[in-house]
């Protein structure tokens, strides 16, 4: 079985150095960024990395997979800020329902 | 009296308008439908690639036609950005899917643990459309169909 915690270790060296030599301003953030996403395809990547050693993938399809997971950080970022804005509309017509009845029994 | 019934019909009116203003579409029942049904059929197609492609090429037609519709009925939908932008990521020519479809006539056959890798990613990716439609919200009863 691989050792994942090595891969990790070495991804995470991959990422501060990537970040340190393309960003100035942001540099902490995408490094906090990057880790994140590691950490979200860890389970995967453990996965894949054992088909891999095992011989039940290619080195290509290997690619493949760990490219998709690029597509799936995307997707849920999508359905997150979609359910913000739902949340936020439920609370504002709470908050301006709440208004309405102050008002109208104020007067 | 008169002044306090205007008041109160201003204020109406006022609530009607704002509550109409919605930051993202309402849910659809029809686009929740199209996003499961799509997520089933495309499941069950992967399943077949461990066959030719050409075997299947027209089940492969029929699905393209299916998200297409799927995505052209959301995109019809006003403040919907979101869920297209999710089509649009599902649905890309480099997307999980189009590339496993293209892996899969370009390659031939697939290893029967390579498909199930890509259908858990696929899988993932109508999740994400379904649950996002399932987590807005409901249609007021009295409200027009604007969203």
């Amino acid at each position: 079985m691989a050792d994942i915690d090595k891969i990790i270790q070495s991804a995470e060296q991959g990422i501060a150095h990537l970040a340190e030599t393309t960003f100035t301003t942001y540099k902490t953030q995408a490094i906090a960024d990057g880790n994140a996403f590691l950490q979200a395809a860890k389970a995967d990547l453990q996965n894949y990395t054992d088909q891999l050693e095992q011989g039940q993938i290619t080195a290509d399809q290997f690619r493949d997979l760990m490219q998709d997971e690029g597509d799936l950080a995307k997707m849920d970022a999508l359905k997150e800020a979609g359910l913000a804005h739902a949340a936020f509309d439920s609370f504002i017509n709470g908050v301006i329902s709440i208004i309405i009845t102050a008002a109208i029994s104020a007067i | 009296m008169q002044i306090i019934n205007v008041t109160r019909t201003i204020i109406i009116l006022l609530f009607g308008i704002l509550t109409g203003c919605s930051t993202i579409a309402t849910y659809d029942q029809a686009a929740y439908a199209n996003a499961t049904n799509a997520k089933v059929d495309t499941l069950a197609l992967m399943d077949k690639a461990t066959g030719s492609y050409s075997n299947y090429s027209k089940e492969i037609a029929a699905l393209h036609l299916e998200l297409d519709k799927a995505y052209e009925y959301d995109k019809g939908r006003p403040l919907n950005h979101y869920t297209i932008s999710s089509w649009d990521v599902l649905r890309g020519d480099n997307g999980i899917l189009n590339r496993f479809l293209t892996a899969w006539k370009t390659s031939g056959p697939q290893s029967k643990t390579f498909i199930e890798d890509k259908k858990g990613h696929v899988g993932r990716e109508f999740d994400e459309i379904i649950q996002l439609e399932s987590g807005k919200n409901k249609k007021p009863q009295n409200q027009s169909s604007q969203n």
